[in-house]
């Protein structure tokens, strides 16, 4: 069987003048399309390498990643992070471009369509200070898909937002994502989060990051996020997850 | 009822603005009248001669030089060169200033190469240097615009590094992602997000070239504002000296203000 995404025996180490960092350590797993998998574990595993390590920023210090079959390169990739990243200099339609511009394209189609859909018609014309937080990271997001990659990476892009903005958001997000049948790596703290969101939820353990677990789950049948949370099987997979996470 | 309530309110905010307007106005009056008062005393203190007049001149005085200055042709000949000086060694300053701050990002090697020579001629008094510039560049204008340049230079090109360096980590990280060179990382991220920090450099800089022309002016004196200044003092014309610096202050002033108003229009577009 063919899998979209491939990590097999991946470690990275950073070097520093003090010491050796091995930040990740003989991680594997796969990932098939459409899959909406998240990775959890403590502050400072491993979580943003592994990002970029798929994304192709860093190179593994040994083991190897596949997309596809191919070595990694960047445009398959859609980055999302904690902070939306946009920049104030430009508006949301110039923002939601940046990814054409640099990858040399010149079709705008996909990015009008996006705008159109997703409800940012209205402000295009605007300066991100004057969106909202939720609508910022709905930018953001769709910044990101304007360049159709197949894998977006997820680096806590909730955290940064307030509780009550943030259950808005996360569906919003959420919708989106499903709706434009992408593959979705999401990088959490918030166990919570990667069960209602997530089909897999792979955890990490401390540093250097093994796998501790990866756990699949049925909820993703739900649609609505909120009603996910109030199941059975997510308060006992929130349970075991913590549980993994404890020792 | 709900009618009746916002009214109150907005009332109230009517007397917040109207508090607001006339604290405002008297200070802009008390502004004023400080600047009046100084002016009369001047001229009363010297008229009733409690003061001498040929050591503080007047405000009488200074009108009258200012207007003899201006049917010699001799007025806009003396700012002519001074503002010519002061913004040739403003751009070219800022200019050069900026590129090595882009080479210096650019190459994290050269910056560390180079970094001991910039904190020593950023601690360097430039003036001491004068007189070596004097000597390599002769007496005349273009020492002077090198004394402004190297006024401004080092002061721009640490500041512009520093915000250069100061551009988050993850914007950088988003465009590696999209597979951007090193050049674009630079075109579309790390220039135009250091613009509000470029603007406030232009306002430090242009301070920094007065003082660098009117500097040199004192050390080379053949022309200029700064030149009427050392020759009013040399000759003991008092009026030439106060006129002069009057003159100067409001070129100064106005220069100043155009570049306030160039960061006010950038923070407004940007929502600083
Ligand atoms: N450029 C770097 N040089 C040296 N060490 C680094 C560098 N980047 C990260 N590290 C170290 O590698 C480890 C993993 O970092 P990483 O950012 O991937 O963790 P994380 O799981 O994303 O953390 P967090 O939960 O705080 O986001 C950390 O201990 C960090 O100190
Ligand atoms: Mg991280």
């Amino acid at each position: 069987m063919n899998h979209q995404l491939v990590i097999e025996n991946v470690g990275y180490r950073y070097h520093t003048t003090k010491d050796e960092i091995t930040a990740i350590e003989n991680v594997s797993f796969n990932v098939d399309k459409n899959e909406f998998i998240a990775i959890v574990g403590p502050s400072g595993c491993g979580k943003s390498t592994l990002l970029s390590l798929i994304a192709g920023i860093i190179k593994p210090s040994h083991g190897h990643i596949k997309i596809n079959c191919e070595k990694t390169k960047g445009n398959k990739i859609g980055y999302m992070f904690q902070q939306d990243n946009l920049f104030e200099w430009r508006n949301v339609l110039s923002n939601i471009r940046l990814g054409l511009e640099i990858t040399h394209q010149k079709d705008n189609k996909l990015a009008l369509s996006l705008i159109e859909k997703y409800g940012l018609k209205d402000f295009s014309r605007k300066l991100p200070h004057e969106l909202s937080g939720g609508m910022r990271q709905r930018v953001a997001l769709i910044r990101t898909l304007v360049t159709n990659p197949e894998i977006l990476l997820l680096d806590e892009p909730f955290s940064a937002l307030d509780y009550q903005t943030r259950l808005t958001v996360v569906q919003d997000i959420y919708d989106i994502i499903t709706k434009e049948q992408k593959t979705s790596i999401l990088v959490t703290h918030d166990i919570g989060e990667a069960v209602s969101l997530a089909n897999r939820i792979i955890v990490l353990s401390k540093r250097p990051s093994k796998i501790k677990a990866i756990l699949s789950t049925n909820l993703t049948d739900i649609d609505s996020i909120e009603k996910r949370k109030r199941t059975f099987e997510y308060k006992t997979m929130v349970d075991r997850i913590w549980e993994e996470l404890q020792d | 009822m709900k009618r009746s309530k916002s009214k109150i309110c907005s009332n109230e905010h009517a007397k917040f603005i109207k508090q607001y307007k006339s604290k405002k106005l008297t200070i802009l009056f008390c502004q004023l009248g400080l600047l009046i008062l100084f002016i009369c005393l001047w001229e009363i203190l010297t008229q009733t001669q409690v003061l001498n007049v040929l050591i503080f001149s007047s405000p009488s005085r200074i009108v009258s030089t200012i207007s003899t200055l201006y049917t010699s042709g001799d007025l806009f000949y003396h700012i002519g060169i001074t503002l010519s000086e002061t913004l040739i060694g403003f751009v070219l300053g800022v200019g050069l200033g900026t590129i090595v701050a882009i080479l210096l990002w650019w190459n994290e090697s050269l910056r560390k190469i180079l970094d001991p020579y910039i904190v020593v001629l950023n601690s360097l008094p430039k003036i001491a240097l004068g007189p070596i510039i004097i000597i390599w560049f002769g007496a005349g204008m273009q020492s002077i615009i090198v004394m402004c340049v190297l006024i401004t230079i080092v002061i721009t090109t640490l500041s512009m590094l520093n915000a250069f360096q100061s551009v988050s980590n993850t914007k950088i990280l988003l465009l590696q992602s999209l597979g951007a060179s090193k050049f674009t990382i630079l075109r579309k991220l790390i220039l135009p997000s250091s613009l509000p920090q470029f603007v406030s450099v232009l306002k430090i800089a242009v301070g920094m070239s007065w003082v660098g022309s009117i500097m040199g002016e004192y050390l080379i004196s053949s022309a200029g504002l700064g030149y009427l200044i050392v020759y009013g003092s040399q000759v003991f014309q008092l009026d030439l000296v106060m006129s002069s610096t009057l003159i100067l202050c409001v070129l100064a002033s106005v220069m100043y203000l155009f570049v306030a108003l160039l960061e006010k229009i950038v923070h407004r577009r940007l929502g600083l």
